[in-house]
């Protein structure tokens, strides 16, 4: 786990952790948070790991903390506050949208996976959105989120894709699990992972099972006029656009294709492509919700069967293993399937 | 002046390339990013300049200039990158509409 993570806001400076502790057990809301905050990075900065914290956990569940603001079009972050938890909606979409994705993200791994916030210890949830000049993009910077508007010729703005934010809260969470190293095929796991994620909180939150759900990342981010659906095809790896000044989608759906490249840190949203297949042949198989099984297993592999430095085989394995232990043997035979097909053994 | 600006990464993973060379621009422009160029240190930079650990999600960049001679290339990841070398690339995406 890396501190960098973890925002401190002790309320009084550095206090004894006594004091902490007293605190974290009779102080109002923001100050217990606080001081549990503190306590736990104190305590990954000694070396021990879920010890005094463990005890103490009274940060409440279900308990969003979410911060929104504008970065008023400059790359310096997070900008002036726009919006807190108790605030009501502003006159700005984009914070608004930021917002309610924020919160239904939250709420998919508190309820599904029994995850409180990126951390698992209730970690607020900073968003800044109007970053940069026409940035077409989006990202988790390891503390918070950061929307680009797109440059309305090729993207529109990024706060209104709920798979978006799902994927880039994710990363944290997979940051704070695995730490699947960014870049060859490790990095193409932490990017699928992230695409499986963020797919999953917006097929729970429009409550469609498997065969229903597009299973496109990036679903309306194109902006009119250009020939293409999404960022990514789960279902068909390759499909999502094709376009004169965007190129065609190079994802493969299959190692045969596997991409080799020094761009894009070894082409990890590329090569995504291959196990982003195998998980949706894995939940179409399965049937019914895509997160009751194949999402808890990989959910299940991301926390404890898979390595910083996996492999696709190694990601196989895993997730293989945690298919076995969470559903029985049947459903293990399912998930090495899919991984067989798209010829990862 | 010969620039090449070649971006990959970002969420969308797409790759985004832009080139103008043989007097693609004026006078007045190539004023405009020698200046950017001169505050970056562009031509005092390292040939890779990478984060220790990547960022997800980010942009990775490589940007070529030749000028009256001076040549450079850097391959870079947007989250290390100053904000100087940043106001640079915006520039470059600006003369080329990238």
């Amino acid at each position: 786990m890396n501190l960098r993570h973890r925002p401190l806001h002790p309320p009084h400076g550095i206090l004894p952790p006594h004091i902490l502790r007293r605190l974290a057990h009779q102080g109002d809301d923001e100050e217990r948070t606080a001081a549990v905050d503190t306590l736990v990075a104190t305590e990954r900065f000694r070396g021990e790991r879920h010890s005094i914290s463990d005890a103490l956990r009274d940060v409440p569940a279900g308990v969003k903390r979410r911060t929104l603001y504008d970065a008023e079009h400059k790359q310096r972050l997070p900008g002036k506050l726009v919006r807190g938890e108790k605030d009501p909606p502003t006159h700005d979409a984009a914070v608004n949208e930021a917002f309610d994705g924020l919160g239904a993200t939250y709420d998919f791994y508190e309820e599904i996976m029994e995850r409180s916030s990126i951390d698992d210890r209730g970690q607020r949830l900073d968003a800044s959105v109007h970053y940069g000049r026409r940035y077409d993009n989006a990202f988790w910077n390891g503390r918070q989120m950061v929307f680009g508007d797109g440059d309305g010729k090729l993207f529109q703005g990024f706060t209104s894709c709920l798979e978006v934010i799902g994927h880039e809260l994710s990363h944290g969470v997979i940051e704070a699990e695995a730490a699947l190293v960014y870049s060859d095929q490790p990095g193409a796991l932490n990017e699928s992972f992230a695409d499986v994620l963020g797919v999953l909180v917006k097929q729970w939150k429009m409550r469609q099972e498997a065969a229903e759900a597009s299973w496109l990342i990036g679903e309306g981010l194109l902006a009119k006029g250009v020939k293409g659906v999404a960022l990514r095809s789960m279902k068909a790896p390759g499909t999502a656009y094709d376009d004169p000044r965007l190129g065609k989608d190079p994802q493969p759906a299959t190692m045969k294709d596997y991409v080799q490249t020094e761009e894009d840190n070894g082409g990890v949203h590329i090569n995504s492509g291959i196990p982003n297949h195998a998980f949706y042949l894995a939940a179409m198989k399965l049937g019914g919700h895509a997160w009751e099984k194949a999402g808890r297993i990989w959910y299940h592999a991301l926390c404890n069967t898979l390595a910083r430095k996996s492999d696709f085989t190694g990601a196989a394995q895993a997730t293989a293993m945690s298919a076995r232990a969470l559903f029985g043997a049947p459903v293990e035979v399912v998930v090495q399937a899919a991984w067989a097909e798209v010829g990862v053994s | 002046m010969r620039i090449v600006l070649e971006r990959s990464g970002g969420l969308a993973g797409m790759r985004r390339a832009a080139r103008l060379e043989g007097g693609a621009l004026g006078p007045g422009d190539e004023e405009r990013v020698r200046e950017a160029a001169a505050r970056a240190g562009f031509f005092g930079l390292p040939a890779e300049l990478r984060a220790p650990e990547p960022e997800p999600d980010r942009f990775c960049y490589r940007l070529e200039i030749e000028d009256g001679g001076r040549e450079m290339s850097v391959r870079f990841d947007e989250c290390v990158a100053s904000e100087a070398l940043l106001e640079l690339v915006e520039l470059v995406r600006d003369l080329t509409g990238t």
